[in-house]
């Protein structure tokens, strides 16, 4: 009898390394995410060139530890999955290379896949029932973007980040106020002693009638603060902690306010949101308590679907085979590949 | 069959030999799209010689040379011997232009010097005594400390495929063998591999290529 249809997804769009193995009814058979945080710590950031090499150092073993775990061999897998953008051109090209080489080796098929899109479809591992339509927020180190899904492959561009992406604000602010990296998830930890209504950031583009974001000012806002503290010991640590869940609030303000325009907008009832920044406990709390209010269904993929991992670009890379979609050996990564055309906001 | 592959340099190479006959044997200077090209050329191969069958190794060069191009070779050649199961093998860049020199008439030198162009300011060389292509540490410099050291040397031979450096080398009187005939060629891959077969296996796990550079040393020592 034949085997459920096997996809093995790769995703190497940033610094993490991933390789994970789905079947046919998006069950995910293994999820193996081998992350550079503690090399990139010591640059204070991402290093392209770095996380490249570490890629390529890292990946057949991760390939290998996914097939282990999914109990399967490479003979068993029927299609090949691999982010192809946007994302950094030297880590994407390992992943590609290596997708096609496993492809053409194994005379198996292959298929591109966006990685924003591949957020979307992270949704899709632990809630099989949803389906559009419905409003995608994405937001992560990368990117910070809002979409209409009218359909699974159909997508309008409502609004994006006109300058850094959410968690490039976090990284930026955290490095500024002398706290590490990665900022996310040492911010939203410090942030949970601190009193965020202490200090008032506006963000940039809060009270405009677009659905575009703008994160640049904030740092901006959080570094004139932060020069004018002049306080040791226990006070400044609860200054510190303060100037961070100031800073916290208004992101997740900005965000939380922008996805329910564009749910009101849409009239969608259910508002998805993906991507690293969407595991950030501060952000959940309130999209759901904003959803309540508005009787909004909003959905979460669990943490380890948040941030980057390959399931998704297995599940995404699924659809699109499934609907026919076949890539050839010529692809090559699209360090820029966008997802959805762009529509002003109406409504 | 033995596969050998190298997308280090700017000369792509690519070779497909069974015994001691050559099936394919392709260089060619291309300045970036190794990864395309290379793809291309295997699909060309397998649809000729149904070559995935019958593969008994695969071999890369590892530069030092281009920080993509040696990455891309890698990762493809791991990706084949791990789908393929067959045993990887990978030599640097230096070690086949001394493959290479021992076909060139090279007798009365006692060392030869292959040299890589990194970029701009920066080159890569490597002391072989006669006849040996076994690797030890090299060296990274600028084309001047290279004249530094071997100008004037008459017991050394050159073997370098950059034709700006080779006409450097050459005006400060250094022989050297012609660029044309110093081209990086997958067919030596393949000989080192053969000649080095139980030994020379590389872990598909651990193989990496050799960047040369000192860039990251530099950055984190500055910071």
């Amino acid at each position: 009898m034949k085997h459920p249809l096997l996809v093995l997804g790769i995703e190497t769009s940033c610094d993490d390394s991933c390789v994970a193995i789905i079947n046919e009814r998006f069950e995910v058979l293994s999820n193996i995410v081998s992350s550079q945080i503690d090399v990139h710590r010591a640059f204070g950031g991402i290093v392209p060139e770095i996380a490249s090499r570490k890629h390529l150092e890292v990946l057949p073993l991760v390939l290998h530890k996914a097939l282990e775990e999914a109990g399967v061999t490479l003979k068993d897998i029927d299609v090949f999955a691999v982010t192809q953008g946007p994302g950094l051109l030297g880590a994407l090209l390992m992943g590609v290379c290596l997708a096609k080489a496993l492809s053409f080796a194994l005379k198996k098929p292959l298929v591109g896949v966006n990685h924003i899109e591949g957020h979307i479809f992270a949704i899709r591992l632990e809630h099989p029932e949803v389906s559009p339509p419905f409003v995608a927020l994405i937001v992560s180190g990368g990117h910070t973007e809002l979409f209409a899904v009218s359909e699974w492959g159909k997508y309008t561009l409502l609004g994006r980040t006109r300058d850094d992406a959410a968690g490039e604000a976090y990284d930026k602010v955290a490095r500024l106020l002398g706290l590490g990296y990665p900022g996310g998830p040492i911010i939203d930890q410090l942030s949970k002693s601190g009193n965020g209504k202490r200090f008032a950031f506006r963000v940039g583009l809060e009270d405009e009638d677009t659905l575009d974001f703008s994160f640049s000012g904030l740092k901006t806002a959080v570094a004139r603060v932060f020069a004018q503290l002049t306080l040791e010991g226990r006070e400044r640590t609860s200054l510190l902690a303060d100037l961070a869940a100031s800073f916290q609030e208004s992101v997740i303000r900005s965000l939380v306010k922008k996805a329910f325009r564009a749910v009101e907008i849409t009239g969608y009832r259910l508002l998805v949101v993906g991507g690293g920044v969407a595991a950030n406990h501060r952000l959940r709390e309130v999209m759901q308590e904003e959803g309540d209010k508005k009787n909004v269904r909003v959905l979460f993929p669990s943490h380890k679907f948040c941030t980057d991992n390959a399931a998704m670009v297995g599940a995404c890379g699924l659809f699109h085979f499934l609907r026919g979609r076949r890539d050839g050996l010529e692809i090559d990564p699209i360090p820029q590949l966008s997802l959805g055309e762009k529509q002003a906001p109406s409504g | 069959m033995i596969l050998a592959f190298d997308t280090s340099t700017p000369w792509l190479g690519v070779a497909l030999v069974e015994g001691k006959e050559v099936f394919f044997r392709v260089t060619e200077y291309t300045r970036a799209s190794h990864s395309l090209l290379l793809m291309q050329y295997l699909e060309l191969l397998d649809a000729r010689f149904s070559f995935r069958e019958h593969l008994e190794g695969i071999v890369v060069g590892l530069g030092p040379g281009s920080f993509t191009g040696v990455k891309v070779g890698a990762i493809i050649a791991k990706g084949l011997a791990y789908a393929l199961q067959v045993p990887l093998g990978g030599f640097s860049t230096f070690e086949v232009l001394a493959s290479l020199a021992r076909r060139l008439d090279t007798g009365q030198f006692e060392v030869v010097v292959p040299v890589i162009f990194h970029r701009k300011g920066e080159v890569f060389w490597v002391e072989f005594q006669k006849g040996a292509t076994s690797l030890s540490s090299f060296q990274v410099g600028s084309p001047e400390d290279f004249l530094a050291q071997y100008k004037g040397r008459n017991d050394v031979f050159v073997v370098t495929p950059w034709r700006n450096l080779w006409e450097l080398f050459v005006r400060a009187g250094i022989f050297c063998a012609d660029p044309s005939q110093a081209i990086p060629d997958p067919l030596e891959l393949v000989i080192l591999f053969e000649e080095r077969k139980g030994g020379s296996t590389e872990n598909i796990f651990s193989m990496l290529p050799l960047y040369g550079s000192r860039v990251f040393e530099r950055e984190s020592a500055s910071r």
